[in-house]
């Protein structure tokens, strides 16, 4: 009957192979995200506020925009969000050696969008769009720079759960930290998609 | 028409991104072919951005999974400016 009671250490087990919150992520990330959902609603209103007093330079403004730019940064977006989704999917499973590869995958193609954004202030300057000289630019630098620094703590984030994925800290009952952050690279996805309907889609 | 979207829904992240990529050529290709002259591009615009925010939060964010507030947020969150842009839309052509 003793044999059969379970035991201190096989009840700690039994509370490490079921996680105390199977939802993906830290509850403090998506309360972070939530946070970054409010602050660009904030300058979407600014953007639509503009917009509305100022229709004809929103409408002279946009077509000036490079709009292979735009299109490039959003597949950069949305294929690094993809790898993402196969990294935690593959830890998920504890296939190692593939979450390794997807990870690295995610940043390299993540990294991509500071050297088209770089390219994208250039060419910029090269064809007068600059910062203030309408409600338009100043709209669009405000709003675009601001999502690229967002990124930019992504990619910084990536960078480091790269290295965690490489050391093999993540599978399944530890996923927390990898999901957390391909959390935030969704929610900055979708900022993003936003933005391009705005500035590079809507004239 | 629930079946038609059931039919039409992608059954994998990969499928999801393949349909993302082709939304976002289908909505710039129509931006610049139609720049300025119709209203209702910039309703279809609105329609294919609140597409494609829908399916990242489905497919790539794992919405379903989150805590309800944090559901109900988020979409209300990509309803807001794909409304605001047919509200602009509206305006402008009149």
């Amino acid at each position: 009957m003793d044999a059969l009671a379970p035991t201190p250490s096989a009840h700690l087990d039994d509370a490490d192979a079921q996680p105390a919150d199977p939802r993906p992520g830290y509850t403090g990330m998506w309360v972070g995200i939530m946070a970054e959902f409010a602050e660009f609603t904030v300058f979407f209103v600014v953007y639509f506020v503009a917009r509305w007093n100022y229709p004809e330079v929103f409408r002279d403004g946009a077509p000036r925009l490079w709009t292979l730019g735009g299109l490039l940064i959003t597949c950069v977006m949305l294929t690094s969000g993809y790898l993402l989704v196969r990294a935690v999917l593959a830890a998920r499973a504890d296939q190692q050696r593939a979450a390794r590869g997807w990870m690295l995958g995610a940043l390299l193609v993540g990294l991509a969008y500071p050297v088209l954004k770089w390219l994208e202030i250039d060419w910029n300057r090269a064809h007068g769009v600059i910062a203030g000289d309408s409600a338009f630019y100043t709209v669009y630098y405000y709003l675009t720079i601001n999502h690229f620094m967002h990124s930019a703590w992504g990619l910084l984030g990536m960078g480091w759960i790269t290295y965690r994925v490489w050391t093999g800290a993540y599978g399944p009952g530890r996923m927390k930290p990898l999901e957390s952050m391909a959390i935030y690279w969704h929610a900055t996805d979708i900022v993003w998609l936003m933005l391009f309907s705005l500035f590079y889609a809507f004239v | 028409m629930n079946s038609i979207f059931s039919r039409w829904r992608p059954r994998s992240p990969t499928q999801a991104w393949l349909l993302l990529l082709l939304l976002t050529l289908a909505c710039l290709s129509i931006a610049v072919l139609e720049r300025g002259v119709l209203p209702w591009v910039g309703w279809l615009v609105a329609a294919l951005v609140w597409l494609k925010a829908r399916l990242v939060l489905t497919y790539y964010l794992e919405i379903a999974e989150a805590t309800p507030v944090f559901r109900r947020l988020a979409w209300a969150f990509i309803v807001l400016t794909p409304l605001a842009l047919v509200a602009t839309a509206w305006l402008e052509a009149g």
